[in-house]
């Protein structure tokens, strides 16, 4: 028998090191290439290698909204100082219980009006529509009933006006720039269907009409391990995966898109949770299947401030919805998997999310019930184990530290030493525990999951810090 | 254990890389003050020359040849143009002569930057575009090396370059760039291109004369370009524009965009075309009926104000949206509508209803406006 699980424990030793060499290199990669794309794009700004200002793509923004009565007048001022000429504003309401419609028709002054709306993807029917055109841009918010965030999306696909929309939450805000920006890539480069934005965490950032008056990491440890977090994934993973075409996942809070193949392809999915990642890999699949040629690409510059949740359980919450949208999307769209027609966004960015996104946790509580029978059987080597653990979180720490710091070519950010000194010393801990926690929460996020279907996230609001 | 090692290595570059931030934050902060330097030490040489301009005098030799030493980094040239940007909203006379002088350093600074990386041979042209260093020069050979980075792959590269062509004031050059653009198969963005010959500042009657005499020359896609941009630029051309809608066997992009120069320059002879073509038929031609329907808001007439109420019935949605968009404009008013308006087509209904509803909204906020301002 001990033959029997020495075998065992040796072939599980094989798969994790050819599963550990696959993930650090791919971190790696990820850190090295995300952080030589940002020095590029930092010097071709020093060398005025970009477009002039006086380009624009028409643009209506979309931002579903439900409960939002607290931050949704706020973003809508918000995006009313942005610097960008042709653009539309359209809230919809997706059946608030609270003052979310009101609210808006009192701050913009807004009147009734029967909009006559074509409906070309599906969406639950609209109860009233109020619009204003006493702005710098036409203002519209549309009330409908309940059909979950993605019903919303695509009521507001159905009324937008222009051939690019971007969708973002309604507790976000856009920088000055970030319309600018994000419509860079369709005028250098072609057949963009899809463009992501880069997405930072504004809890303790001061920001005016748009613009960072005051930077700072947020003071709680829970959103200051996110900005970890995040700038790891939008400063490293994401730059990789834009290089051969192949991200999966542009973010709920900022997208844009081109209305028509959004369309052709039917829209949000309103069955699936991870909305936004289930359309980006849907037009993956769409102009793979239908051979159109397409780029679906990321914008570093295009920034987008959005409120990270500030406990843990709001953010168990996030993450076990998160985990419960990629696993929809990526069963959805299996016939990518190990499909030789979609190339790298298979073998490479489908791989990725399937490997260390969607099974990563269950890998991971295997792994360590492996330890606990060798442990049992007295077949580990304990010294061993807890070197190659610490070797594992200084390793991931400097990768994080790496992606954290390669801030410095994005933006104007001044980083004060004891912010730099506090992400040194989060890293560790955000690599050791934040992580295996969130894994135990997303391995258990399958539990209840009928229950969830369709609802909207509840995190707490709070007022936006900016004026 | 090799995957132990691996990670070492890994560490040891990540490390390396983190190193190379911190010596990059340093060398920025030492750059920054070599940048204030040089422009310091330009800025006493150039002045003494634009003294000496100012006394009539002529750039001296030597100065030419030191900063054509000096302008060949990069970096040196950074500094450069931050100095002038600082000294030329005051001396912005001298400044050109100055440079107008330096022209033959330019000039031969062209190989050598074109012969840089992308990135910085594309800061060249941004240069020459910013302080207009071939304006009504078209012969210099700093105008061949623009047309030569016109067939660079990088699309800023071409832009600056265009950008910088623009600013010969020749409407030559530009036509003889687009052309070379549109041999090119190299992606440039129409957008770019269409909203970029509005900041040609030379003679634009006789630019759109050459693009409309060389037009056959262009291919399908720079001629739907063209005539966008001729749409932007002036309405001389209804003639030209109503030629290309009447010949079918044009290409579909380029008859729509006809229609859409002839709705902006109502043409009387286009109006009986335009109006056949808003008379919505098969699904195939629904473009042509919703583009001509907007289009017949500026060829009002009682034939024409039928054909958009019939359109209103449309199967197709963009053309009973753009039939009520043009009954609008056209001054029609409720009660020549009421027939459609309590009508039982509920989308004739709701798409009037609310164009008209839209137009007094706006209307009572013009008043509003104005008696607020009273």
């Amino acid at each position: 028998m001990i033959d029997g699980i020495d075998l065992f424990l040796k072939i599980v030793g094989v798969f994790f090191i050819i599963y550990l060499i696959g993930y650090s290199t791919f971190l790696f990669l990820s850190v090295v290439v995300g952080s030589s794309e940002l020095y590029k794009i930092h010097r071709q700004k020093t060398l005025q290698n970009f477009l002039p200002n006086d380009y624009f793509i028409p643009i209506s923004i979309i931002v579903p909204a439900y409960n939002e009565e607290v931050t949704v007048v706020e973003t809508v001022k918000s995006l009313l100082g942005l610097e960008y000429k042709l653009y539309e504003i359209i809230v919809v309401d997706d059946g608030s219980k609270d003052n979310t419609t009101l609210e808006l028709i009192n701050a913009f002054s807004m009147y009734p009006v029967q909009k006559p709306i074509r409906m070309q993807v599906d969406c639950k029917p609209i109860e009233y529509v109020y619009e204003t055109n006493d702005y710098k841009v036409p203002i519209t918010v549309i009330r409908k009933e309940n059909g979950g965030k993605a019903d919303a999306l695509n009521m507001g696909i159905n009324a937008s006006s222009y051939p690019y929309f971007i969708c973002m939450d309604a507790d976000s805000v856009l920088q000055y720039d970030s319309l600018r920006n994000i419509v860079e890539p369709i005028l250098t480069r072609d057949n963009v269907v899809a463009v992501g934005g880069l997405i930072r965490i504004s809890n303790d950032v001061e920001l005016e009409r748009g613009r960072v008056k005051r930077y700072r990491l947020p003071k709680k440890l829970i959103p200051c391990m996110q900005v970890l977090e995040y700038d790891r994934s939008f400063l490293a993973s994401r730059i990789l995966f834009d290089k051969f075409n192949g991200s999966l996942i542009i973010s709920g809070a900022f997208g844009l898109f081109r209305k028509d193949v959004v369309i052709d392809s039917g829209g949000y999915d309103r069955e699936t949770m991870g909305e936004d990642m289930e359309l980006v890999v849907k037009l993956h699949e769409y102009c793979t299947v239908n051979n159109i040629d397409y780029n679906i690409c990321y914008a570093t510059d295009a920034i987008c401030w959005t409120q990270a949740p500030e406990t843990l359980k709001d953010l168990k919450k996030q993450r076990k919805r998160w985990h419960l949208g990629l696993f929809q999307s990526m069963y959805k769209h299996r016939q990518i998997l190990f499909n030789p027609k979609f190339g790298a966004v298979s073998f490479i960015s489908y791989m990725y999310f399937l490997v260390y996104e969607l099974l990563s946790p269950y890998i991971e509580i295997f792994g360590v019930l492996t330890m606990i029978l060798a442990a049992m059987f007295n077949l580990i080597n304990i010294p061993f184990m807890i070197m190659f653990f610490m070797i594992y979180a200084v390793f991931g720490s400097i990768l994080s530290l790496t992606a954290f710091f390669s801030r410095m070519y994005t933006s104007d950010l001044e980083l004060s030493v004891g912010d730099g000194l506090k992400a040194c010393l989060l890293c560790i801990f955000e690599i050791t525990i934040l992580r295996f926690i969130l894994a135990w929460v997303r391995g258990t996020a399958f539990r209840g999951y009928s229950d969830k279907k369709l609802h909207w996230e509840k995190v707490e609001r709070k007022k936006i810090n900016f004026k | 254990m090799n995957i132990e090692r691996m990670l070492y290595v890994y560490l040891f570059i990540c490390l390396g890389m983190i190193f190379f931030y911190v010596a990059m934050a340093v060398s920025f902060r030492r750059r920054e003050k070599r940048t204030v330097k040089v422009s310091s030490e330009f800025r006493d040489k150039v002045s003494r020359e634009l003294e000496n301009i100012e006394k009539g005098g002529k750039v001296d030799e030597a100065h030419k040849q030191f900063m054509e030493k000096k302008l060949k980094k990069i970096n040196n040239m950074i500094a450069f143009d931050g100095m002038l940007e600082e000294i030329f909203d005051e001396k912005e006379e001298l400044v050109k002569e100055y440079l107008s002088q330096l022209e033959s350093v330019f000039a031969d600074l062209t190989s050598y930057y074109c012969k840089r990386n992308q990135l910085e041979s594309a800061y060249y042209p941004y240069i020459i575009k910013k302080y207009r260093l071939i304006e009504g020069n078209p012969n210099s050979s700093i105008v061949e090396a623009m047309y030569r980075m016109l067939n660079i792959d990088y699309l800023y590269g071409r832009e600056n370059a265009m950008q910088a062509i623009y600013t010969t004031g020749d409407s030559y050059c530009v036509v003889k760039a687009v052309k070379i653009l549109d041999r090119s198969n190299i992606f440039f963005n129409s957008k770019l291109l269409t909203d970029g010959l509005l900041n040609f500042t030379g003679d634009r009657a006789e630019l759109d004369r050459q693009f409309t005499h060389d037009f056959e020359n262009f291919s399908p896609e720079m001629q739907v370009t063209l005539l966008n941009y001729l749409r932007f630029s002036s309405g001389d051309h209804q003639e030209f524009a109503c030629s290309l809608l009447s010949d079918e066997h044009r290409d579909n992009e380029l008859r729509y965009s006809a229609i859409r120069y002839l709705a902006k320059y109502p043409y009387e002879k286009a109006g009986e075309l335009i109006s056949k073509m808003a008379v919505s038929g098969s699904d195939a031609s629904w473009q042509y009926a919703a583009i001509a329907s907007t289009a017949l808001a500026s060829y009002p007439s009682a034939e024409n104000i039928e054909i958009l109420k019939n359109n209103l019935y449309s199967s197709n949605w963009y053309v009973r949206f753009n039939s009520a968009d043009s009954l609008k404009k056209l001054g029609i008013t409720y009660l020549e509508l009421v027939e459609v308006i309590d009508g039982e087509d509920r989308y004739a209904s709701e798409i009037l209803r609310y164009r008209m509803k839209a137009d007094k909204m706006k209307t009572d906020n013009m008043r509003k406006k104005e008696t607020q301002g009273a």
